[in-house]
């Protein structure tokens, strides 16, 4: 089972936290707001009677290839298209899969457009995204708005990893 | 035999106990005299002597202590640090408001400020200049704002507001460009693994005074330490863990280090203040992550291992030697 990979996960929380969001939290606070989250962990037992911990998260999305994600582009649009154009799907459910590939296919020709102007990109998917949690909060039945929803939180995800390495590349050239 | 008896105590054992007697007093006379007359000479001459020379040395001592307090205070308040790590990083910091100032000057009559040969800043919004409305370009592709570089390596961000401060006090401008070395090393972020971060992080957890911080990094190590261990016996697993490496340990030793410095240069309470609670809930969140990351290690281990064992237990099946050992355990 495909589950939700844990620098997804990590990439929102750390988003939250440069946002201010955890500002007034204390840090009490916050290690529980992280136990509650995906990062946070359970006890569970073995069929050999081992105890490790593990997540509780156990929600199927498709992934990006790993040898895809973890590759170096010289530039953010080659990553961006690069993460797209292998996304893996597994057991990922028909119902949700066709809003999914129809976002996908979306926002892989809206890139190739804005080749030159990544920024307006990333402003669209942003509006997008706040467009599309609207729409899926007032009708969560929906697969297919579900499945489309999913895709632009991938979207999201990529772009924030191409800015981060990009970002990575800088500081490595400044030093500390 | 009683005639012989008397005849033994007669006035010859007396001479010959006399003269026991005064060798006897004579050897002790020696012995302890000698001692004595060592115990007098070390405290008439030799105990005087060190006492005279204690009390000439002694004010020397003091005084080098007393420099040495003093060196290290103005080393304290320049920003120096006895440690490698932080040295580089220990540079007096130009406030963002000021940067901001200077940048704003700057793009008065300038389009874009050159950071090196293929990255640039440029201002999305000339009447309200901030972090976010100056953007970065490398190679001619938009790559954030100076927010989010902040966000994401302060510390290094804190080195670049030094290069464009210099860069912008020189008043020609004779330069093209803030940094005139590049370093072309970029593959060397990705050969970072396990056991660098674990050195890096032991590294730089010296010194901080903060406990709360230092046993987070603490958890932090360990967790590296485990999922080394892991990766060691189980390389296919170096798969899961390249982003750790490539993105969120360089940020958090970024964060640590900029925690350091503020730390040394305690001019700004407040940045301080925030820079440690920013520093103890990353830890808190990588730390998280790290978690789930070696328990997922550990089951895709299990699984390789459930795996190997089946393949091992279908082929002594074959081989007729399952029901064998069953038998013999039976």
């Amino acid at each position: 089972m495909s589950e939700k990979p844990w620098s997804e996960s990590l990439d929102e929380m750390l988003a939250k936290l440069n946002n201010g969001d955890f500002v007034d939290q204390s840090l009490y606070e916050f290690e529980k707001t992280i136990n509650d989250s995906v990062l946070g962990t359970q006890k569970k037992t073995t069929k050999r009677g081992n105890v490790y911990s593990t997540t509780n998260y156990k929600t199927v999305v498709p992934h990006i290839s790993r040898t895809v994600e973890n590759a170096k582009y010289s530039s953010r649009y080659l990553h961006i298209v690069n993460c797209l154009e292998n996304i893996v799907y597994d057991k990922y459910p028909e119902s949700k899969k066709e809003g999914y590939q129809k976002a996908i296919t979306y926002y892989l020709e809206e890139i190739k457009k804005h080749q030159n102007s990544l920024k307006a990109f990333d402003q669209q998917v942003s509006v997008d995204m706040a467009t599309y949690k609207n729409k899926v909060r007032t009708s969560n039945t929906d697969d297919y708005l579900r499945g489309y929803y999913d895709a632009l939180l991938m979207m999201k995800k990529i772009l924030n990893n191409s800015k981060l390495a990009k970002l990575a590349e800088l500081a490595n050239k400044v030093g500390k | 035999m009683a005639r012989n008896r008397r005849r033994d105590s007669g006035p010859g054992a007396l001479i010959a106990f006399i003269l026991f007697i005064s060798v006897f007093s004579g050897l002790a006379e020696l012995v302890f005299g000698g001692a004595f007359g060592l115990i007098g000479i070390f405290f008439e001459i030799i105990f005087p002597l060190l006492l005279i020379g204690g009390f000439l040395i002694a004010p020397f001592i003091f005084i080098a202590i007393g420099i040495k307090l003093i060196v290290d205070a103005i080393k304290k308040r320049k920003g120096k640090s006895t440690s490698n790590t932080v040295a580089s990083t220990a540079t007096p910091t130009i406030s963002h408001k000021k940067l901001l100032r200077k940048i704003e000057k700057f793009f008065e009559k300038n389009q874009q400020l050159n950071i090196d040969d293929e990255t640039y800043l440029v201002i999305t919004d000339k009447n309200d200049i901030s972090l976010d409305t100056i953007d970065i370009y490398m190679r001619e592709e938009y790559i954030g704002s100076l927010k989010d570089y902040f966000n994401a390596y302060p510390n290094s961000f804190n080195s670049l507001s030094n290069l464009i401060n210099k860069y912008l006090n020189n008043k020609n401008l004779s330069e093209t460009q803030v940094v005139e070395e590049i370093q072309k090393e970029i593959v060397k972020t990705f050969d970072k693994d396990c056991a660098f971060y674990i050195k890096e992080l032991s590294q730089l957890k010296d010194g901080i005074e903060n406990q709360q911080v230092t046993k987070g990094l603490e958890e932090t190590i360990h967790h590296l330490q485990s999922i080394k261990k892991i990766e060691d016996e189980f390389t296919d697993s170096k798969n899961k863990t390249i982003k750790l490496y490539q993105y969120y340990l360089p940020m958090l030793t970024d964060i640590v280090s900029n925690y350091k410095r503020l730390s040394i240069n305690v001019n700004n309470t407040a940045d301080f203040k925030n820079s440690e609670d920013r520093l103890l809930k990353t830890t808190v969140l990588i730390n998280g992550a790290l978690n789930t990351i070696s328990s997922s290690l550990v089951e895709d281990y299990y699984t390789e291992l459930n795996v190997d064992m089946r393949t091992l237990e279908s082929i002594l099946k074959k081989d007729g030697l399952v029901d064998e050992l069953q038998n013999q355990e039976g």
